[in-house]
C-alpha cells in the first residue's frame, strides 16, 4: 500500500487526475465508436468482371448488393462493371436491386470496357455514372428469339391445345409488338433515371447504339469520366463521410459463405446439408473464370455437380422428358452482341 | 465554500469528466467520419401502364377480278428461300384472274426449296419458261447463269413480265439476274425509327408515282425492305425520316421499281405478302395489283416456244392422205403435252391447225405461206435463206394471226415429215430456225 502511496499523491494532484480521465474518456469514446455504433465508415466495393447477365449470375450479383444494403457500416457502395447485358428479366432484376441499394446508400458505378443494354440496365439504377473515355456504353435495346415462323406449325392430331396460341404464346406479329412494348419500358427507364440529364431525344439514345465514354456524357447517359478513385470519392461524398475504410464485398460474402459452409460440413460431414441451404447460391457459380460469390477454396466443380432437391432450375427439356411439343419459346434478351474494345 | 465541500465538487466534476470526454470525442469522431447525411432519391415510380403498342389496321379490300388466260410460272429452281405457303396471297389472286401456276423447283418437307435433281435444270427452266406468261423470280439463293439470264431476257422480249422480290432478311442472288434489266437490289435495310408499324423496320410508304400497280393504294408497309435501284422511274418512294443501314446519307429510297419498258417490277420485300401482314393497311390492294400486272401482259410467242402457242384444242389438217400416220403421230406429240387434237379433214378458221402436208400440197395453205415470204417451186425459197433444194428437205412455219395460230410442217416426202416431227418431240428443231417463225430443215 505504502509502495501507491506516491501514485496516489500523484493522482491526487487536480492535472494529472483531469489528465488520466481524459485519456480514459478517449478511449471509451473510442471503444463505444468503433466497436458498439457506428464504427468507421465503408465503402463497399461490388465488381463486376465479365459478365453476361443470366438468372445464376444475377442472383449472385443481388447477394452482393443485399449484403451491402443491409450491412450498416457499409455507408456506400462502388461497383465496378463489365457485361454485355443478358436476360431481360435478369437484367430488371439488377436495376431494381441496385435502385433499391440506391434508397438506403449512395451507389456509384464504374463502367469498364463494356457495359452495354441490361448491363447499362442495373447502372441506371445507380446515383452516379463513372464511365472510361473507352467504355462501349449504351446499347440500349431487345433481342426476342426465336420468334415463331412466318406461317405457323400446324396443329398436331396427337395434341389438344385450347387456344390458337396455346403452343406459341401469339404469332410472329404478336412478338413483335412484344419487344417493341419491352423496347418502350427500357426506354422508360433511361427516361426516368436519366431524363433530365439527356442531351438528345430519348428516341435517338434507344436505337441500340454503342457509345464511348466520351459520347456517354455529352448524351447524358453517364455522369463523368472517371475510375475506381473518382467512384469512391463520389460515393464517400454522397454518403457525407470521411476517414472510411474500403470493403470488398465480393471477398466478404464469399468469406461468409464459406464460414457457413465449413459449418454445414462440420455438422453433417458432406455438401449436402449446405445445398439445403443455399441451393440457389450454388447453383450460383460464377459464369466466367471463377467470378461470383465462391473463391478458390470453394470447390465448385463439385458443389455444382451435385442435384438440387425438388428440381428447382431444371431445364424444361429434362423435366419433361415425354412432353411431346419442342420447348424452345421466346427468350427475351437486354443484350449487345457486336464488337468489344 | 468550504474546503471540503470545494474538494467533494471538484471530485464529482471530474467523475462527470468521464462521460464528456468520452462522448465529446464520439461526437468528435462522428462528424469527423459522418460529415453530412445521405439525401436518398424517392423510390422508383415507373409508370410501365402507360407503354402500350398501336398497330396498324387491317384494311378490308375486295374486288372483282378480271379473267385471263395465261401461266405464271414461279421460280423454284435456284434454292429460292421462300415456301409456297408465305406467297399465298399472291398465289390466290393470280389464281382469281384465270391463270395457272406453275412452280417449278424440288421442295424439302419443310417447303423450302432445295437444289434440283435434275441432269439439267436449265433445260427444265427453259422449257416451263417457254409456256409461260410471267415469271415470277422471288429470292434466288443460287445466281442465275448468262444463259439463264439470256432466256429471261428473250422472254421479256417476247412480252413477259417479270416480278422480281428480294429481302434482307434472307440470303439472295437475285442481282444475277435483276443486273440485266438494269435493275439492282441494294445492300441493307431501309428503316424508320419515328413512325413504324410495331418494329423500327416495319416502314409506312405512303409516296406512289401513278401506275397500274399503286392504282388505289394510299399507304403500305414494308416489313424489312431493301431498296431497289433501277434505269426506270421508282414506284414507292420513301419520306424523310426512313433510312439505309448501309448509307450515312439520307436520301429517298425506292422499296418498289418498275422498269421503264413497263415489263420488270421489282420489290425490296417478300414478307409483306405473307399473312397477316398482307392484309394491313393498303398491303392486301398492293398485292392485287401485282396480281393484275402479271396477268395482263401480252405474251408473244414464235416457233421454238412450240407446242406452247397452240390453245388447249387443236385440228390437225392433213395435205395428203398419205400422212394419216404422222398424223397420228402428230396427235399423240400434242398429247405429250396436254393439249387434245384431232385429225380433220377441212380447215376450220376459228380453231387453232397444225398443218401436215408435202411440198406439193403446198398450194392449200398458200395464204400462209406468201404472207411469210415463202414460196414453194422448184426450190425452197424463204426470206431469211438462200434457194434450198426440196429434196431431203423440210420446213416449219408458225404463223400468228389474232384469232388463231398455224403451225406448218412441209416436207418432201412422209419420211421428212416423220423427221420433223420426231425433232418437236426431242426438241432439236430448234437447231433449224432461221427466224422467229421459220425452221428449215435437213430430213436425210
Amino acid at each position: 500500500m505504502s509502495r501507491l502511496a506516491p501514485l496516489g499523491r500523484l493522482a491526487s494532484k487536480w492535472y494529472i487526475s483531469t489528465s488520466i480521465i481524459i485519456g480514459l474518456g478517449i478511449i471509451l469514446g473510442s471503444m463505444v465508436f468503433f466497436n458498439v455504433w457506428p464504427g468507421k465508415p465503408k465503402i463497399g466495393i461490388i465488381n463486376i468482371p465479365f459478365t453476361v447477365i443470366t438468372d445464376r449470375s444475377a442472383f449472385e450479383i443481388a447477394s452482393l448488393l443485399e449484403y451491402a444494403r443491409l450491412e450498416d457500416s457499409i455507408a456506400a457502395v462502388v461497383i465496378t462493371i463489365n457485361s454485355p447485358g443478358g436476360g431481360a428479366a435478369a437484367s430488371e432484376e439488377l436495376f431494381f436491386e441496385t435502385a433499391k441499394l440506391r434508397e438506403k446508400k449512395p451507389v456509384v458505378v464504374v463502367m469498364n470496357d463494356l457495359v452495354a443494354s441490361g448491363g447499362y440496365m442495373m447502372a441506371l439504377g445507380a446515383n452516379f455514372i463513372y464511365a472510361k473515355p473507352s467504355s462501349f456504353i449504351g446499347g440500349i435495346g431487345v433481342i426476342l428469339s426465336p420468334v415463331p415462323a412466318f406461317i405457323p406449325r400446324p396443329p398436331n392430331e396427337r395434341d389438344v391445345l385450347t387456344g390458337p396460341f396455346k403452343a406459341e404464346g401469339g404469332d410472329r406479329r404478336h412478338y413483335v409488338s412484344l419487344t417493341d412494348q419491352l423496347k418502350q419500358a427500357f426506354a422508360q427507364l433511361v427516361s426516368t433515371q436519366r431524363g433530365d440529364l439527356l442531351t438528345k431525344p430519348l428516341s435517338e439514345v434507344t436505337q441500340g447504339q454503342i457509345f464511348s465514354g466520351i459520347e456517354g456524357v455529352r448524351l447524358g447517359l453517364v455522369d463523368a469520366i472517371g475510375g475506381r478513385t473518382d467512384a469512391i470519392e463520389k460515393a464517400a461524398s454522397l454518403a457525407g463521410v470521411s476517414g472510411y475504410d474500403l470493403e470488398d464485398i465480393n471477398t466478404e460474402v464469399s468469406r461468409i459463405f464459406n464460414q457457413k459452409r465449413e459449418r454445414a460440413r462440420g455438422s453433417s460431414g458432406s455438401d449436402e446439408a449446405l445445398t439445403q441451404s443455399f441451393p440457389s447460391r450454388i447453383k450460383g457459380q460464377g459464369e466466367r473464370n471463377g467470378f461470383g460469390l465462391f473463391q478458390e477454396d470453394v470447390n465448385s466443380n463439385l458443389l455444382g455437380t451435385l442435384a438440387l432437391p425438388g428440381g428447382i432450375g431444371e431445364d424444361p427439356n429434362t423435366a419433361l422428358p415425354n412432353f411431346p411439343l419442342k420447348i424452345n419459346g421466346p427468350n427475351a434478351y437486354y443484350l449487345y452482341v457486336g464488337p468489344s474494345p | 465554500m468550504s474546503a471540503p465541500l470545494l474538494n467533494m465538487g471538484l471530485k464529482i466534476g471530474l467523475f462527470l469528466l468521464l462521460p464528456i470526454v468520452a462522448l465529446a470525442f464520439f461526437l468528435g469522431a462522428y462528424f469527423f467520419f459522418y460529415r453530412g447525411g445521405y439525401d436518398a432519391p424517392p423510390p422508383l415510380n415507373i409508370s410501365f401502364e402507360d407503354i402500350v403498342q398501336p398497330t396498324s389496321s387491317q384494311a378490308s379490300f375486295t374486288e372483282v377480278p378480271q379473267i385471263h388466260e395465261g401461266m405464271l410460272l414461279v421460280d423454284g429452281v435456284h434454292r429460292n428461300e421462300f415456301t409456297k405457303a408465305e406467297i399465298s396471297s399472291l398465289l390466290a389472286k393470280i389464281a382469281d384472274r384465270g391463270y395457272s401456276i406453275d412452280i417449278v423447283g424440288q421442295t424439302a418437307s419443310d417447303g423450302r426449296f432445295i437444289r434440283l435433281r435434275s441432269d439439267n435444270p436449265f433445260d427444265l427452266f427453259a422449257q416451263k419458261l417457254r409456256q409461260a406468261d410471267s415469271l415470277a423470280v422471288i429470292l434466288p439463293n443460287e445466281p442465275f447463269s448468262s444463259r439463264e439470264a439470256d432466256l429471261v431476257e428473250r422472254f421479256l422480249d417476247k412480252g413477259g413480265r417479270l416480278l422480281l422480290i428480294g429481302d434482307p432478311t434472307r440470303d439472295h442472288d437475285i442481282n444475277s439476274l435483276a443486273e440485266r434489266f438494269g435493275v439492282r437490289f441494294q445492300p441493307g435495310y431501309l428503316y424508320n425509327t419515328k413512325e413504324y408499324d410495331l418494329n423500327f423496320q416495319n416502314i409506312y410508304v405512303r409516296d406512289f408515282r401513278p401506275d397500274l400497280l399503286t392504282q388505289g393504294i394510299s399507304q403500305v408497309v414494308f416489313y424489312t425492305t431493301g431498296s431497289v435501284k433501277s434505269s426506270g422511274p421508282g414506284l414507292a418512294y420513301t419520306d424523310g425520316n426512313t433510312r439505309s443501314s448501309v448509307l450515312e446519307r439520307v436520301e429517298q429510297f425506292f422499296p418498289m421499281v418498275k422498269t421503264s419498258d413497263d415489263q420488270v417490277v421489282a420489290i425490296g420485300d417478300m414478307t409483306f405478302l405473307v399473312p397477316p401482314r398482307n392484309s394491313i393497311l393498303d398491303n392486301d390492294r398492293l398485292i392485287s395489283n401485282i396480281a393484275d400486272f402479271l396477268t395482263t401482259g401480252q405474251r408473244r410467242f414464235d416457233l421454238g416456244d412450240f407446242p406452247y402457242f397452240l390453245g388447249d384444242d387443236v385440228e390437225i389438217l392433213l395435205g395428203s392422205s398419205t400422212l394419216i400416220g404422222q398424223g397420228t403421230a402428230a396427235k399423240a406429240l400434242l398429247t405429250g403435252f396436254h393439249i387434245n387434237s384431232r385429225i380433220v379433214g377441212s380447215e376450220d378458221i376459228t380453231q387453232d391447225t397444225v398443218y401436215l402436208g408435202l411440198y406439193r400440197d403446198a398450194s392449200d395453205i398458200a395464204q400462209y405461206l406468201e404472207v411469210n415470204g415463202i414460196r414453194v417451186g422448184d426450190s425452197l425459197l424463204t426470206p431469211f435463206t438462200p434457194d434450198l433444194d426440196k429434196e431431203g428437205s423440210g420446213l416449219m412455219l408458225f404463223h400468228k394471226s389474232p384469232d388463231r395460230n398455224v403451225f406448218v410442217i412441209l416436207g418432201d416426202t412422209e419420211g421428212s415429215i416423220t423427221n420433223m416431227l420426231d425433232q418437236l418431240e426431242s426438241s432439236a428443231f430448234r437447231t433449224g430456225l432461221v427466224s422467229d417463225f421459220v425452221g428449215v430443215y435437213r430430213t436425210p
